[in-house]
């Protein structure tokens, strides 16, 4: 086990590599630059004060090793767009938000899927399972955001329960919104898979011989039957989590969540080049680890999986 | 303009008692002096409403996250609305046009027009208590010069004396920009030309003064809460990135004390989508970002409505022409003047628009000298028909094609559609749309001679009323920031020497001349004139934003809250 998380971790590095030179090349080619972000022209020399001060007017390799020189000496730099900030001051500062709401949106998901899904399976071919079907169609079709868009609509602006968005932690009234916009989708991805996932394990012999020993269907189905239709979801899981951090840009500007994810909306329009070069490098670091943990979650699901 | 005035909807306001019957007069009274519409149009309150005590003088307002509060790089709407509270600039200019004292007490033009002396008031301190000397001003405007700040701004500064050679790093000596503190109360500057403008430039925030000990001390981080230091109204007292910001009234400022004790600013990023459902939700007590969209709706809502209040900005969407390219089309100052004439301005402002902008039949925005009334094209589109013709293109024959690109904008995005179909309509000539990222638009735009567009809609806001903001950096062929290439020589002549000339009669006079030149060539077609459309509490009185960026000096320390 520890040699097998040695050997991914190393492999990570490569992978690590290869991210941060694509994503200099690519934020590189995009047309527009830092000097770009004003709606004004500006005076061509202000427009060379500014090249010079950020190295823009440097070869791109040159540009490409000073950036990494930096990253290595664990300096990601100043923000070109936020020039009072330096990039690691905003990772620290909207990076633990976007990771509570995806935390607790996953267990949202989590806590609704799962019985979802598990009902429908359960209940196949009955009005629940119907129901549940209803509700995974209605989250596959909707986007997150018009999910948040129409909780803050019926929600604060109609019937004035809750706040129309903001942020004070997760055991604040003002986390309902976003978590449940963005958990709704994995939610209903996971009662997908998990109805399919237990439908065939429900379907297997020692799942007959458990009732045939009069087993009652409740210790059947949780006992027997979730645990090994869990392993795909697993599988599923980890792409969700790393979805639900990373993949919220729009939900948290809706319900103006401090996150992550609409910093790197900004630093996008921004052409924040340091701020996208860190950013691609920590979703890098969510995708890898989750991917990881995922691998080794089939260990504790599955008794036939070892590593090694 | 009168024309374009009447449909506005005040009448409509009226009927609906939105507006009383004093305002609609005193209104439609006013038509022709349009600096004064703002201020008429703000909210009626009953004079004898009480005050809400001291710990309710509160006011809860949208924003976007500021990048910080330095005058040496503040640049954007959400920092200067704030900045502008958080220190005083040596003067700001009221309603009509009149330049008022603020922290200078008094200035002096010398008589070639090159030298101007102001004399700060005594005894204003700093929010923590160091006191405000002409070295403070001395310091920051060198600042914003310097090259390693790379100030967007720098080049409000090149009319003084030294500040163009040391930030073009021609020198190091920041002693050779000649800006001077003789004493502790006289600050002196030396100007390369005359310029009539320069005071109206030293009420911007960029020549705001910077606290020099606590730069020095906090570097960068100086901008922070805790470590801000200002001299305005205001204070920075909380600024947590992108959730809120709290400025409270500051105990040691020099003047009247304002009333409101403390703004709280919601941060967003999305104030045009999640503001309005915010003030709806009684989590804001305004909103100025209310888009097209939603105009129909909020209008319609009993409660809401009355709410509304309309302001003009100072400022001008238009169709920028390259003049030069001879493959296009727009090289021909015919073609220009047909498509002005088939454009029905007046229903792209109230239909298309739902009446948040003006139609604009001149480039100068109302308020500004040089201004017209009346444009000096007329003939609507029989006249726009004839003109084509002439130009080579009767009814639309033969002419090539032509690519029309805006950022990314709801409002241009609206108005390129309508404008396109009025062509296709009026002219018989199409022309192709291409909609950008404001990033990718202006990349091609900074490579003005290489990209393929022979049009761009873009607009232009007064960072200060006056036309030295407009005719000379526009549209003057040596400046020409939106790269149309025009070259007039009389008009050059006109507005290089209105920027010098001192008697504003004469001044007027040569910027009307310059105007009608500017509108019957039309290297830019207006569109429309800025406006914005805010939603206020029954409870705030006094809160407006005059029309251009610099005059929001004094912005907050006008509202009070009502006993609600």
């Amino acid at each position: 086990m520890g040699a097998y998380l040695l050997r991914r971790l190393l492999l990570a590095v490569p992978t690590m590599a290869v991210v941060y030179t694509v994503a200099f090349l690519l934020v590189h080619a995009t047309p527009g630059g830092p000097w770009d972000n004003a709606e004004k022209p500006l005076a061509p020399q202000v427009i060379e004060n500014i090249r010079i001060k950020y190295h823009l007017n440097d070869p791109l390799w040159k540009q490409y090793l000073l950036y990494l020189n930096d990253a290595l000496h664990g300096s990601l730099g100043p923000s070109y767009v936020n020039t009072a900030r330096d990039v690691s001051e905003i990772i620290a500062d909207f990076f633990p938000v976007s990771l509570q709401l995806g935390v607790v949106a996953m267990l949202f998901a989590v806590g609704v899927g799962i019985p979802l899904g598990t009902l429908a399976a359960v209940y196949r071919n009955t009005a629940i399972d119907y129901a549940a079907i209803g509700v995974v169609v209605t989250g596959i079709s909707i986007p997150n955001y018009v999910m948040a868009t129409i909780l803050v609509t019926v929600l604060a602006v109609y019937l004035h329960w809750l706040p129309t968005g903001g942020w004070g932690g997760i055991w604040d009234v003002r986390v309902i919104i976003p978590m449940v916009a963005i958990g709704f989708r994995p939610a209903t991805t996971l009662a997908r898979y998990l109805r399919t996932s237990l439908l065939e394990v429900l379907g297997q012999d020692y799942i007959r011989t458990a009732r045939a020993k009069g087993l009652a269907t409740r210790r059947v189905v949780v006992r027997h039957g979730l645990r090994n239709a869990l392993v795909p979801i697993a599988t599923i899981s980890g792409i969700l989590v790393a979805d639900v951090i990373t993949g919220s840009f729009f939900v948290e500007t809706i319900t103006r969540v401090p996150g992550i994810g609409r910093y790197f909306v900004t630093a996008t329009t921004g052409r924040d080049y340091p701020v996208l070069l860190a950013l691609a490098l920590l979703f890098a670091v969510i995708i890898i680890t989750m991917n990881i943990l995922v691998d080794l979650s089939y260990a504790a699901l599955d008794p036939q999986v070892r590593y090694g | 303009m009168p024309e374009d005035r009447t449909a506005f909807p005040w009448h409509d306001y009226y009927r609906r008692g939105l507006i009383t019957r004093r305002q609609l007069v005193k209104l439609t009274a006013m038509i022709g002096g349009a600096a004064a519409v703002s201020s008429v149009l703000s909210e009626p309150r009953p004079a004898h409403a009480a005050l809400a005590p001291a710990a309710k003088q509160v006011l809860r307002y949208p924003n976007v996250e500021p990048l910080h509060f330095d005058p040496a790089t503040m640049e954007s709407r959400p920092e200067i609305l704030v900045g502008m509270a958080l220190f005083d600039p040596l003067l700001t200019f009221d309603d009509a046009g009149k330049a008022v004292p603020v922290a200078a007490r008094s200035w002096d033009v010398s008589k070639d027009g090159l030298t101007y002396t102001f004399h700060l008031r005594s005894g204003m301190q700093w929010s923590d208590g160091h006191p405000v000397t002409a070295s403070d001003y001395e310091y920051a405007w060198k600042r914003v010069v310097d090259p390693d700040i790379a100030s967007d701004y720098a080049s409000a500064f090149y009319p003084i004396k030294g500040a163009l050679d040391f930030n073009k790093g021609k020198t190091k000596d920041k002693n050779t920009i000649a800006v001077k503190a003789v004493d502790a109360q006289t600050l002196r500057v030396e100007l390369t030309d005359p310029a009539a403008y320069f005071p109206r430039l030293v009420s911007t925030w960029n020549y705001l003064p910077v606290p020099r000990w606590s730069v020095e001390k906090n570097g960068k981080k100086w901008v922070e809460a805790g470590n801000h230091v200002g001299n305005g109204m205001f204070m920075l007292q909380k600024w947590d990135h992108d959730r809120e910001m709290v400025i409270v009234a500051n105990p040691k400022y020099w003047g009247a004390k304002p009333t409101l004790q403390r703004v709280v600013f919601t941060i967003t990023d999305d104030t045009f989508r999640t503001s309005l459902p915010a003030f709806e939700n009684n989590e804001l007590d305004l909103t100025d970002q209310i888009q097209p969209g939603d105009i129909d709706r909020v209008r319609k809502d009993a409660k809401l409505a009355p709410q509304l209040h309309k302001y003009r900005w100072s400022g001008t969407a238009m169709m920028f022409c390259d003049t030069t390219n001879p493959a296009s089309p727009l090289s021909k100052a015919k073609v220009r003047q047909a498509f002005y004439l088939a454009m029905d301005h007046k229903r792209l402002a109230t239909e298309v628009l739902r009446g948040i902008y003006d139609p604009a039949p001149t480039v100068t925005p109302p308020g500004t000298m040089g201004y017209l009334s009346t444009p000096p094209l007329t003939g609507g589109v029989a006249k726009a028909k004839q003109l084509l013709a002439e130009a080579g293109y009767p009814n639309g024959k033969g002419f090539p094609e032509m690519k029309l690109a805006w950022p990314k904008l709801v409002t241009y995005d609206l108005v390129a559609q309508a404008m396109q179909q009025m062509l296709r309509d009026s002219l018989n000539v199409n022309i192709t749309l291409q909609r950008m990222e404001r990033k990718e638009y202006n990349a091609a735009f900074n490579s003005w001679a290489k990209q393929p567009y022979t049009a761009f809609i873009d607009r232009w806001g007064s960072d200060y009323e006056d036309p030295a903001n407009w005719a000379n950096i526009l549209f003057d062929s040596e400046q020409d920031f939106f790269h149309t290439r025009w070259k007039n020589a009389e008009y050059d002549s006109l507005v290089r020497k209105g920027s010098a000339e001192g008697d504003p009669a004469k001044r007027r006079q040569m910027y009307e001349s310059a105007e009608r030149i500017l509108n019957t060539d039309l290297p830019a077609i207006p569109i429309y004139h800025l406006g914005v459309i805010i939603a206020v509490k029954p409870t705030v009185q006094g809160f407006r934003l005059p029309p251009a960026a610099a005059a929001w000096y004094g912005t907050f320390g006008r509202v009070k809250i009502l006993a609600g």
